[in-house]
């Protein structure tokens, strides 16, 4: 695949100047990524942002954009450019990765557990299921009933809660397997939901007492490549330009901050430019690309933030040889592999691979065996997903320079599977919109609307959808994660809610 | 019970805390989020004493942020109450918008999803 790929420009002249640059100001979310299906979104709110987005993915489908890089480009119009390789770059590395590809696994398994545990729970009239759910599964009685009684006095009535067992911790942590009961069903459904968001949230705390976790690690990566290929594309100035007036003193250059104290040496600067966006890329991969735990219930072993804090602490140790490995990006993942003394980056990702492998044979063989259909629909977008992991293995790990540069997500990456992409656009307004007479979720459709860019993924329409709508109902129902961009998505999210838990959904106080 | 705004344009958030005395900014890790890029936005918690008192909330609001809306801001705004949440695009915040999301975040969804009407037909 590799040599089809068209090379990669890079301005080489540091002094250019991207004609007709206009310096903009942007401050609010362009694209979200979800960790529970790997799909991404991006908030279009006029026609010139969805060009924008939209000859990305051209970019992407086809490799050739031919308007993409227009005159008089603005910094928005670079960064809802680049939003899109970041986005993907967060879907990259959640296929490479170890934890978030184990925690889209178990999610993905806890929608089909929930439907079958909601089909079998007793249903009560008229009594609300709390969200999320997790932290009141959680909830000894005696708070519950503090709590109850708060909303109680709030709403000046009496409001029942849908009765649902209490687990321990004990419980949720144990391995023993649960009875074939629906008490059994919820106790499984409940260590699911605990370890995905275990997967996700796990991490460090520093000295200054910042938490660091493995989404912020995630974001690390993104940011770093997505910088990397704003420099690269449209040079040194607007790199600089875009750092210091978007995104400096945000949460994005906060995540920057952790490797700061890589960078000087003897209180000289020893790393400077974009080779610290290069050395964040990289450290990134080496933490996201782990083998799978042994033994398997110790998660925390291949937490990203913890194996990036393991790397930071040998690399303060040998920071000379470190600034001699930057000279050399297609070297520093072996470079840090050495200095591990871990498995060579791609067979650990070869190793998590066969764990999933192994695991998608043994459901096979489960779903062969019984009619399941939201099984089966989940099963053909695993096995998806497991193609588009090894696809893209063999595509970065081919071209680790580029990959590390964050090239592939901006002018690399066609040829590979784009997941399904929701265009959100809840920013039209649509009330002025003349015949326009559509329900619910007529309405919530027409503000979220999924393309399905490869064939491959549009090849399996049905699992795209169910497993989207079960995600969303799902996130909400466990964690209190609601994926609803605008007040018609919220209503048609709480239909869906009360069709698939009969009940309405209500958040106690804390 | 808390009444929760998030919002990922910077201007409207630092005034957003100042709105009443019960204001507090949270980490918006705190949210349990597990999606990543909405961790550069901020978030402020309101505690609301009474049914009625969202209402008046709203109006403190709207008045706080309404000279930050005049020159149409992009970005969202999201209110989170007991009965989900609501988001709204900070160009198209009115008094009417913010003070319906304020109040149908504290309604039930079955009362939140009847107020969904579908837009006439005008010709």
């Amino acid at each position: 695949m590799t040599d089809r790929l068209k090379p990669l420009t890079i301005i080489p002249d540091p002094e250019y100047r991207l004609p007709g640059y206009q310096s903009t100001r942007v401050a609010r979310s362009l694209a979200s990524f979800r960790a529970g299906t790997g799909f991404l979104t991006f908030n279009c709110n006029n026609v010139r942002e969805h060009l924008n987005v939209q000859r990305m993915i051209q970019l992407f489908a086809t490799g050739e954009s031919p308007l993409l890089v227009g005159e008089s480009m603005t910094s928005e119009d670079i960064l809802v450019q680049t939003s899109v390789s970041h986005e993907l770059r967060h879907f990259h590395d959640s296929l490479l990765s170890f934890t978030f590809f184990e925690a889209l696994r178990r999610k993905l398994l806890l929608n089909v557990n929930s439907v079958e545990l909601f089909k079998n729970l007793p249903r009560q009239q008229n009594a609300y299921l709390p969200a999320g759910l997790l932290d009141w599964i959680m909830t000894d009685e005696e708070t519950r009933i503090q709590r109850k009684a708060q909303l109680e006095e709030f709403y000046g009535r009496e409001m029942k809660i849908r009765e649902v067992p209490y687990f321990s911790d004990d419980q949720l942590e144990q391995q023993v397997r649960p009875s074939a009961t629906t008490d059994g069903l919820f106790l499984a459904c409940s260590r699911g939901a605990v370890s995905v968001r275990t997967l996700l949230t796990t991490g460090y705390t520093d000295s200054a007492g910042e938490r660091f976790t493995a989404m912020d690690i995630y974001e690390l990566s993104a940011i770093s490549t997505q910088l990397l290929s704003i420099t690269d594309r449209f040079g040194v100035h607007t790199g600089s330009d875009i750092y210091w007036n978007i995104f400096h003193k945000t949460y994005y250059d906060k995540v920057l901050d952790v490797i700061d104290d890589l960078l000087v040496h003897d209180g000289n600067k020893l790393i400077s430019g974009t080779d610290v966006l290069i050395l964040a890329s990289a450290m990134s991969m080496w933490a996201i690309c782990a083998e799978p735990p042994d033994p398997g219930p110790e998660l925390h072993r291949a937490c990203p933030a913890i194996r990036f804090l393991q790397l930071k602490v040998k690399l303060l140790q040998d920071k000379p040889s470190l600034k001699e490995a930057l000279g050399n990006a297609d070297y520093l993942l072996e470079y840090f592999d050495k200095l591990m003394d871990a498995k060579p980056t791609s067979e650990r990702v070869s190793a998590s691979t066969a764990y999933f492998m192994q695991w998608t044979s043994e459901i096979e063989a489960q779903a062969a065996t019984r009619e399941n259909k939201p099984l089966s629909l989940s099963l053909q977008y695993w096995q998806e997903l497991l193609h588009m992991r090894d696809e893209l293995h063999r595509a970065a790990f081919g071209d680790l320079f580029f990959y590390l540069r964050g090239a592939y997500e901006s002018t690399k990456v066609f040829g590979l599977t784009l997941p399904p992409i929701i265009f959100n656009a809840s920013g039209y307004d649509f009330d002025k919109l003349e015949d326009c007479e559509a329900n619910v979720a007529e309405r919530a459709e027409a503000v979220q609307r999924m393309w399905r860019v490869s064939d491959r993924i549009n090849g399996i329409r049905d699992a795209t959808e169910w497993v989207h709508f079960h995600e969303a109902v799902f996130d909400k129902v466990y964690f209190d994660n609601e994926a609803s961009s605008s007040e018609v998505h919220h209503s048609f999210l709480m239909q869906a809610v009360r069709a698939v838990t009969g009940s309405e959904i209500v958040r106690l106080p804390v | 019970m808390e009444l929760i705004v998030v919002t990922d344009n910077r201007d409207v958030a630092d005034v957003l805390a100042t709105v009443d005395p019960s204001a507090k900014t949270k980490p918006i890790k705190s949210l349990g989020t597990l999606h990543a890029d909405l961790s550069g936005a901020s978030a402020i918690a309101f505690t609301v004493k009474s049914i009625t008192a969202v209402a008046t909330l709203a109006k403190s609001a709207w008045k706080t942020i309404e000279p930050f809306l005049v020159s149409k801001p992009k970005g969202k705004l999201v209110v989170k109450g007991p009965f989900g949440e609501i988001a709204l695009e900070l160009a198209n915040v009115t008094e009417a918008t913010l003070g319906t999301a304020f109040t149908q975040v504290f309604q039930a969804a079955e009362h939140a999803a009847k107020s969904v009407k579908p837009a006439k037909k005008t010709k």
